[in-house]
């Protein structure tokens, strides 16, 4: 890892580039979702209350995006380090005790990855079978909703959201080498 | 070993790892996820679990209300409608003693009936009215205080996100809590604002401030149009989305989404919003919103793993074989979330502690709402005591550059305020009826 070929710093900077790109584009269709269901929302409450007209399927609608609204953000919340926790002590750590926090620091994002891939071990067979049986919300002959296509943004979003925590696992990696460069590996 | 024992391990676990530092829902999810598997010997059980929780608990209309009302208070942040509103109060309280002190207090307590993100109004009033204090005079850790203690009222005055936390993960109606945390709301306002005339009276040399010649000439004279420029906009979105929701018009989520849409408008008509910012206003409220999601899909996980376990009813019987009453699990109750809040944030503290004492308390038949509010003020007592008040974090991250005011005075400065929650605490459990009045 010390003397990597330009060509694998290359690729590994494509990857980089193109992982973040695929974070930040369900980020932003997860963004973009949250300012539709205002607005759509809104235009049922004001046909109903106005025009004496509701939407069928509003509130079907808002059931299922929530799913879908949160596995889409998530990835780009733990990259923001916006995924709650109580850091003050990891800070301490990481300022007083650099190595241990670092190391820390990795057992904790490796956890991340492992609960998502956890939830993902559930979710694949549920979208099968969404799929397969095809699963739907509402009420038939009104409004009607395929289920299938939330299962696949929790699953898709459960992939991405460890290969992030495995992201931010190598990058503390890099830190402790880093650190353990500088001082020599005298702090052992 | 016996469920009793799997579930009081896993809570210990996840105390010691979210106090090192691991994030919050991977600490609720993995241990629950280990202990469930401990309880039932396989592990499909946990995965049923664990899916169950990340997508079916989800699937529910009123889960709408996080992203919407997050997205609320963050628009509000950005239509700077908290120094109109600071600039009022101090207007109508120029002659009272101690008046700034009071009139953030006031401002607070109305931004806070608009926004339920108690972080926002931390930030947003130390730029407000702590240069406006120290202006006249104040003592700098007075001032700083007196925006810590006020800070807390975003959390407890409707609406706000952390009743909503609690409401979905008791089960219990959003507009119930929200209901019962306008009574105390207020009553904290007073008391606070009590506090600072006294102060202002008894201990002038603390407060500081009293030239109240210069503070006369300093102070520009207001139109009663300035006013109501001023004002209308809080009214109106107040109206729109307290009345919205207490007049049976508009369920919590549609409430969300109007009140959202209408901070959208206060803050196009002002000027105060361009396309990119509105476009990062929405990245941010999709970070908050999915964080605090993914804790409840943790939090609903938990839960299942506790009662699993038994360890809440165990508790309970020896709670009750214990014979200290209502009174004295409450004040036990009171003590651990006041200890819990010097380390961990409410939000953790509220999904750690809740699931474990509301089996305790269900056989004595209080009201889940008022619990609620309870636990609320309960556990933000320790949003104001080190070592890890946040707000007051926040609000020395937002002073920055100014070296005047060091952390230690912002703790110092916050004391009497949190004392004050204290004893309103004392009293909102002696007398249910304060939260329960109006709901």
């Amino acid at each position: 890892m010390s003397d990597p070929s330009g060509a694998f710093e290359a690729s590994g900077n494509s990857i980089r580039r193109a992982f973040l790109t695929l974070v930040a584009g369900l980020n932003s269709v997860g963004t973009a979702w949250i300012f539709a269901l205002m607005v759509l929302i809104n235009v049922d409450v004001l046909a109903r209350y106005f025009f004496n007209a509701p939407i069928q399927g509003v509130a079907e609608v808002i059931e299922l995006s929530i799913v879908g609204i949160v596995f889409l953000q998530i990835s780009d919340a733990v990259r923001v380090g916006r995924l709650t926790r109580s850091d003050g002590l990891y800070r301490q750590i990481l300022m007083r005790q650099p190595a241990v926090g670092h190391i820390l620091g990795v057992l904790f994002d490796l956890a991340g990855a492992a609960f998502f891939m956890l939830i993902l071990l559930g979710a694949i067979p549920r979208l099968i079978e969404a799929y397969e049986r095809g699963y739907f919300a509402g009420n038939e002959g009104l409004f009607v909703v395929q289920v299938w296509p939330i299962r696949l943004i929790l699953v898709v979003g459960c992939i991405v959201v460890a290969l992030q925590f495995l992201v931010l696992a190598w990058h503390n990696v890099k830190a402790l080498q880093a650190h353990s460069a500088n001082s020599g590996g005298a702090d052992s | 070993m016996t469920g009793f024992e799997v579930g009081l391990l896993s809570v210990i676990a996840i105390l010691v790892l979210i106090y090192a530092g691991l994030y919050v829902p991977v600490a609720l999810g993995l241990v629950s996820f280990i202990s469930v598997w401990l309880l039932r010997g396989t592990l499909e059980a946990p995965i049923y679990l664990l899916t169950l929780a990340a997508s079916n608990s989800l699937e529910d209309y009123i889960f709408g209300v996080i992203p919407l009302f997050v997205l609320m208070g963050l628009l509000v942040s950005h239509c700077e409608l908290g120094r109109d509103i600071y600039e009022v109060a101090n207007h109508a309280l120029r002659r009272l003693k101690g008046g700034l002190g009071v009139a953030t207090v006031a401002a607070n307590a109305a931004f806070a009936a608009i926004t339920g993100v108690s972080i926002a109004s931390a930030a947003v009033f130390t730029r407000v009215s702590v240069p406006e204090m120290l202006r006249f005079g104040y003592q700098p850790r007075f001032a700083v205080g007196v925006v810590a203690g006020s800070s807390v009222l975003g959390m407890l005055i409707p609406p706000s996100v952390m009743l909503i936390i609690y409401a979905l993960i008791t089960e219990q109606s959003v507009a119930d809590l929200f209901t019962a945390g306008i009574v105390p709301g207020i009553l904290l306002s007073l008391a606070y604002a009590v506090a600072i005339v006294a102060m202002a009276h008894f201990m002038p040399g603390y407060v500081g401030g009293q030239d109240m010649a210069a503070r006369a000439e300093g102070q520009s004279k207001m139109t009663s149009r300035e006013i109501t420029y001023k004002t209308a906009p809080i009214v109106i979105l107040v109206l729109l989305v307290l009345g919205g929701i207490y007049g049976g018009f508009f369920t919590p989520t549609e409430a969300g989404a109007v009140g959202a849409l209408g901070a959208l408008i206060v803050a196009l008509l002002k000027r105060r919003l361009d396309r990119s910012a509105l476009w990062h206003v929405l990245v941010e409220t999709g970070h908050i919103a999915a964080s605090i999601l993914m804790l409840i899909v943790a939090a609903t996980m938990y839960s299942r793993m506790l009662a699993l376990s038994g360890l809440p009813n165990d508790l309970g019987e020896w709670i009750t074989q214990a014979e200290i009453g209502l009174y004295g699990i409450l004040a036990i109750y009171v003590v651990i979330l006041i200890l819990m809040g010097t380390i961990l944030d409410t939000t953790s503290i509220i999904l750690i502690m809740v699931p474990l004492f509301l089996p305790i308390m269900e056989p004595y038949g209080v009201s889940l709402v008022w619990f609620g509010i309870v636990t609320i003020v309960g556990a933000e007592i320790g949003l104001l005591t080190p070592p890890l008040g946040i707000a007051c974090y926040v609000i020395k991250a937002t002073l920055a550059d100014d070296d005047r005011i060091s952390l230690f005075d912002i703790f110092a400065g916050a004391f009497p305020f949190a004392v004050i929650m204290l004893i309103v605490l004392i009293l909102l459990i002696i007398f249910p009826g304060l939260s329960l009045v109006l709901v």
